[in-house]
């Protein structure tokens, strides 16, 4: 898996917990999108500034899942967030020293 | 372009403080959506013209929205020509207020820290007010419903038995179809263009609106349903009924919420009130055919 970064939600992203799964709005393109279960705990993760492989780890504990398999599942949702402007890559120079 | 300047000839002087100057002195208090809206300053003929359209009655409880009619120069609005017929107005949401402008009218929503409204035309009566108010007043209504917990939401709405099913969709995906197809197998339709949601009680209901939708004159029923079910609508061969969860039919309703969504200041107590009116109720996304034989699968156990 190809670490990126640190990311972060954007700052006019707004998530809410509804019925166990996750709503997103993207204030600035005026979107909103559902998010089931395992999504909404990546973006939280995402927010909490876990790195990927925190991210996976922290998954594993809490679904029942093959690592193979939640680590390309991961990368490829986290990929969809970008592109749909959930969240970005944080700045170099904003980078925490520890992000797990 | 700025705010109001295609329609205002000086936007923001016709919203500074200025002396009131009421239509005239008539005053009725119009009934929507679970709210009172106290029409003041009204003149004769737009009295009776909202009379004629709206559901009328007493201030209940909370107290009603005061709604202020005043009476503004032909010279504050620009023409717009004489070709044009549909148009969008201009909205403007700010912290505690909405300004709106459009063709002969401009009115200012307060919602802070009372809810409360102005608005602003040089029609006494006739077509030109009565256009006015309803694009006025619907957004007004989307602000009220806001407010009491609920959503202004294009969609359809079905009566039967005593409850409602909600249809949305896009523009195009069969709202009307379907509330033609309702009709044509003896059901009641309440709106197949704007239904509001509320909560009363721990349940959530649907209420008809009175603006206009394309089967306006054919709707007979009126008044609030407990809500049964809500279905975004697919045209298709098969009739099929497929469950949404909760989220996937809060991100959906949050597109079908005119006004509010588009309101950088509202948007969340917007998803909040959704999430509120969709919790408990069954969602999904239903596949009907024109022929119209899909019924029971939104009332298992009974035959179309």
């Amino acid at each position: 898996m190809t670490a990126p970064g640190a990311l972060r939600p954007r700052s006019d992203v707004r998530f809410r917990r509804v019925a166990g799964e996750g709503v997103v709005l993207l204030q600035d393109a005026n979107e909103v999108l559902a998010l089931n279960e395992v999504g909404a705990r990546i973006l939280e993760h995402i927010g909490d500034g876990l790195t990927m492989a925190g991210i996976v780890d922290r998954l594993l504990e809490e679904f029942d899942a093959d690592r193979a398999e939640l680590e390309a599942d991961t990368a490829e949702f986290v990929r969809e967030l970008l592109e749909s402007g959930v969240i970005e890559a944080v700045p170099r120079d904003e980078e925490r020293p520890d992000g797990d | 372009m700025t705010f109001g300047e295609t329609f205002l000839s000086d936007p923001p002087s016709l919203f500074e403080s200025r002396s009131e100057q009421p239509c005239g002195a008539v005053e009725e208090v119009l009934v929507v959506a679970g709210g009172s809206y106290r029409c003041r300053g009204l003149s004769e003929g737009q009295g009776r013209a909202l009379r004629q359209r709206y559901e009328t009655g007493d201030a209940g409880s909370p107290p009603p929205v005061d709604f202020q009619f005043q009476h503004a120069s032909p010279e504050e609005f620009l023409p717009l020509g004489p070709l044009v017929r549909d148009y969008t107005f201009d909205l403007e949401p700010r912290p505690g207020e909405v300004l709106l402008a459009g063709w002969d009218f401009a009115a200012r929503i307060e919602l802070h820290p009372v809810f409360a409204a102005s608005m602003w035309t040089p029609h006494l009566e006739g077509e030109m007010f009565e256009s006015a108010f309803a694009n006025v007043f619907r957004v007004i209504v989307a602000y009220g419903v806001l407010a009491g917990g609920g959503a202004l939401l294009h969609s359809a709405a079905v009566a039967e038995d005593g409850s409602a099913q909600l249809f949305v969709g896009v523009s195009g995906s069969g709202k009307s179809t379907i509330s033609q197809l309702a009709l044509d197998s003896g059901r009641s339709v309440l709106s197949d263009d704007l239904n509001a949601l509320w909560r009363h009680d721990g349940r959530t209901y649907v209420e008809q609106v009175p603006f206009t939708g394309d089967l306006r004159g054919s709707l007979t029923t009126t008044g609030r349903f407990p809500l049964a079910g809500i279905h975004r609508l697919r045209q298709g061969r098969t009739p099929m009924l497929r469950s949404l969860t909760v989220a996937e039919m809060v991100a959906l309703l949050f597109g079908c919420a005119p006004f509010i969504n588009s309101d950088p200041f509202r948007r969340e107590q917007l998803l909040a009130n959704l999430e509120a009116c969709a919790r408990d109720i069954p969602a999904g996304e239903l596949t009907f055919a024109l022929d119209g034989d899909f019924w029971h699968l939104l009332s298992p156990g009974k035959a179309s």
